[in-house]
């Protein structure tokens, strides 16, 4: 896994709160929602599918993310069993991915998605289409 | 001698071809199936024919126990497996596998072990164990077979992923019913499984499941 590798290429670190709050301007309709912060509690992460999207969603540190929930192997659920010291483990094959950065620390060609997330009142939404050019 | 026997059968809507990559990826054996298998090791592999080192927990023997398999796939419709496990027994195993309809499979299992005629009475005993053992494993591969068909309709390809998920573009409207789902083997492997082995990777684990229920509308 690269040691260096950024946290988010696209979006830059995730701010300290971990909530980017967007109440103050209506959601972008390029965000669908994913769920509540409310299903967060407890296990502090859950998965959903999203149209065509399997979406791992997550808080460590006090920051939620939202990672692929489809491992690049063979497609098996990465968010099957709960983060444990920072790892996802695939629960097919046992691939694990860093929980900071989306690398695999079983295989270094595989990193999940992150998608950009964001918050509004109770709700979490993730921007699923961000290259509108090519299919 | 005398013979334990037991059939089990069941129909399924998913292609034969899924479910014959499901027995051949051995890999997942300690992944999906952690709660049963402990470790496996592939010893030789080759095209349609497996040879491998496992050990599990039997349902009703709470103890963890070691055998070796050879399965081998005699024709696309037709696996054999035979584990020889402790005590110099031999399980014998043939996976029948019939088409129903475009995407649907019937399989078959039909498990037997010779054993000395004083132990005929362990009968009914084979039976459920073969039973509690047929139906446990196979729901955990049934919720694995229906994320593998779901995803390879959508144009999963294996070691690359989603197109649309890694390129951040458009998917598509809806999953292709019919791509085909081709036989080929062996199943690619990537961990360690064709040289030192590997293990379940917990004791025991906090699961969350494939996911919640997707929203409505």
């Amino acid at each position: 896994m690269p040691k260096s590798a950024p946290i988010n290429e696209d979006t830059g670190p995730p701010l300290a709160t971990g909530i980017r709050n967007f109440a103050h301007c209506s959601v972008p309709t390029a965000f669908v929602k994913v769920g509540r912060l409310s299903e967060l509690e407890g296990a502090e992460q859950f998965s959903r599918w999203v149209g065509n999207h399997d979406i791992l969603v997550f808080r460590r540190n006090g920051v939620i993310r939202a990672f692929s929930n489809i491992c690049p192997h063979f497609g098996g659920p990465v968010g099957f069993h709960r983060l444990t010291e920072g790892r996802f483990t695939c629960l097919w094959h046992n691939l694990q991915f860093d929980a900071d950065t989306g690398y695999c620390l079983s295989v270094a060609k595989f990193k999940l998605r992150e998608y950009k997330l964001m918050i509004n009142d109770a709700d979490i939404f993730v921007q699923l289409v961000e290259n509108q050019e090519t299919r | 001698m005398t013979e334990l026997y037991s059939k089990f059968s069941e129909e399924i809507a998913f292609p034969r071809g899924l479910i014959i990559w499901n027995y051949f990826d051995h890999e997942h054996v300690v992944g999906t199936h952690f709660e049963h298998y402990h470790q496996i090791r592939v010893l030789a592999e080759q095209d349609n024919w497996c040879f491998s080192q496992r050990s599990a927990t039997l349902p009703f023997i709470p103890i963890k126990m070691w055998a070796t398999q050879f399965c081998y796939l005699k024709s696309d419709k037709w696996m054999r497996s035979f584990h020889f496990g402790p005590f110099g027994l031999l399980l014998e195993q043939d996976f029948h596998f019939e088409d129903v309809g475009r995407q649907g499979c019937r399989v078959t299992v039909e498990s037997r072990v010779k054993v000395p005629r004083i132990l005929l009475w362990l009968r009914p005993f084979f039976h459920n164990l073969m039973r509690r053992w047929f139906y446990s494993v196979w729901e955990e591969d049934m919720e694995m077979r229906e994320r593998r068909l779901k995803v390879w309709q959508l144009g999963f390809r294996d070691f690359v992923g989603l197109n649309y998920v890694n390129n951040k573009t458009a998917g598509p409207d809806r999953p292709d019913t019919e791509r085909p789902y081709p036989i080929e083997l062996p199943v690619p492997k990537i961990t360690e499984i064709t040289r030192g082995g590997v293990s379940r990777p917990f004791k025991s684990s906090k699961k969350l499941g494939y996911g919640l229920p997707e929203l409505p509308d």
